[in-house]
């Protein structure tokens, strides 16, 4: 085994080949590569840092073992992060996760913050308790598009829904979010349907024939 | 509050703007939309506020795996495929399923995957998916290795099909339950019939294959081969 010097150059789908071909480092070097990002979805999805760990463990070894299931018809990252959403979205329905303390933004693990920014520090962690708030589905596609940026296309394929599903799903949950943190102050006050311009059932009709193409 | 004086001009609704701002609408919707939010200074603070909630999650900071985390994601994959606690945790918990012995078979034999990629030995079998009625294998006694991936993650037992032989042979031969078999298959060693079961050794990709006759019960091991393959 003098292959995996050359992992640092290996492509994901080559490691995972070589894993499938009985290489054993090459899946420690591809959890190596993606931990940081799964774990950020998977905490961010969770909130919980025991419930993420758990859900991140459980994604592993279940990407580990179904390595030889990948056809390369995505991304390895694609479906890796398919499968730790999965974990998460499992854990979520499985048992009601509640945030039990807040969410510790400064401690190990995230960057060191400038003593100014408490303020910062305060909400980021409004921000976190807002998300809990949001139901399973619309957590996991909020964190994907809004927090770690993955693009409407990518967080479709990665959760297997429709690109309109995954823009429903962000209208809905930035709109909740925008009440939770006090942006939006008074959504009463935009509830009114205006007269002959446009209603509620129009714009979902052209919604959903937008979404067909 | 729920009384309050109603705003003077109607305005779009919440939804709909946040369906706007979200890129859910067709282009032509849209556009008709942008042209009035210009008009309304509220629709401007809504999609405003919508801005500032993106702004808000954008700039959470990304966290680092935690090293303890980080720790625990390796061994727990190596774990994964040794054939010790955490199969046998696996194993009973479907056993408890009321697949009995051959649900102990195919969670250990799930677990031994990777042990077969590891000897390079052709395509992934998945495991539990008991295969068709097939001949006994022909082996000799000098290569019984050659069985080896015939019979991983394959659960053809013949005569100790039912969990409680397979137990007592087990006994017979000295084998402890965690040492529970990673696939079974008949064969017939120079001749003579027998189940070839391979065996966890707790060590990666390394098997301990066992051959044994079809008189294998309590007190009688029965034992024709006994081999260490792999690695």
């Amino acid at each position: 085994m003098t292959a995996t010097g050359s992992s640092a150059e290996k492509s994901d789908g080559d490691l995972l080949a070589a894993h499938a071909g009985g290489d054993p480092q090459a899946f420690s070097e591809l959890v190596r590569r993606h931990r940081d990002r799964m774990w950020a979805v998977a905490l961010r999805t969770l909130r919980d840092p025991d419930e993420a760990a758990d859900a991140l463990q459980e994604a592993f070894i279940s990407a580990f073992r179904a390595a030889g299931s990948f056809r390369g018809q995505s991304q390895v990252t694609t479906w890796l992060h398919r499968i730790v959403v999965n974990a998460c979205l499992d854990r979520m329905r499985r048992r009601q996760v509640r945030p039990t303390s807040p969410l510790p933004e400064e401690g190990p693990g995230e960057p060191a913050v400038p003593r100014d920014a408490i303020a910062d520090r305060e909400t980021h962690l409004a921000v976190g308790e807002a998300l809990a708030q949001l139901p399973p589905d619309q957590r996991a596609t909020v964190v994907l598009v809004d927090v770690q940026g993955y693009s409407v296309t990518e967080t479709a394929q990665l959760l297997g829904v429709a690109e309109g599903t995954v823009k429903s799903r962000c209208a809905r949950g930035r709109t909740k979010l925008a009440i939770l943190l006090g942006h939006l102050r008074n959504p009463d006050v935009v509830r009114g349907v205006p007269p002959g311009v446009v209603t509620a059932s129009h714009h979902r009709g052209r919604h959903h024939r937008g979404e067909g193409r | 509050m729920t009384n309050r004086a109603g705003p003077p001009d109607p305005v779009l609704p919440l939804d709909l703007l946040a369906d706007l701002h979200a890129g859910v609408l067709d282009e032509q919707l849209a556009a008709g939309l942008r042209a009035q939010v210009r008009t309304d200074p509220r629709a401007r603070e809504v999609l405003a506020a919508l801005d500032a909630t993106l702004a808000d999650l954008r700039a959470l900071p990304a966290p680092v795996i935690p090293g303890d985390v980080a720790a625990r994601l390796d061994p727990t994959l190596a774990a994964a495929v040794r054939p010790e606690a955490p199969v046998a945790d696996l194993a009973s918990r479907r056993r408890r399923t009321g697949w009995g012995g051959i649900g102990l078979l195919v969670a250990a034999a799930a677990a031994a995957v990777v042990g077969v990629v590891a000897l390079g030995a052709g395509p992934l079998e998945t495991a539990g998916s008991p295969r068709a009625e097939r001949p006994a294998l022909a082996l000799s006694g000098s290569d019984v290795g050659d069985g080896l991936d015939d019979a991983l993650g394959a659960v053809d037992l013949g005569p100790l099909s039912q969990p409680a032989a397979l137990r007592a042979c087990l006994d017979a031969n000295g084998i402890p339950p965690l040492g529970e078999p990673l696939g079974a298959r008949e064969v017939t060693l120079d001749g003579r019939p027998g189940v070839l079961l391979v065996l966890p050794t707790g060590e990666i990709a390394q098997f301990r294959l066992l051959v044994v006759g079809p008189s294998c019960g309590p007190g009688t091991p029965s034992l024709l081969a006994d081999d260490i393959v792999g690695r």
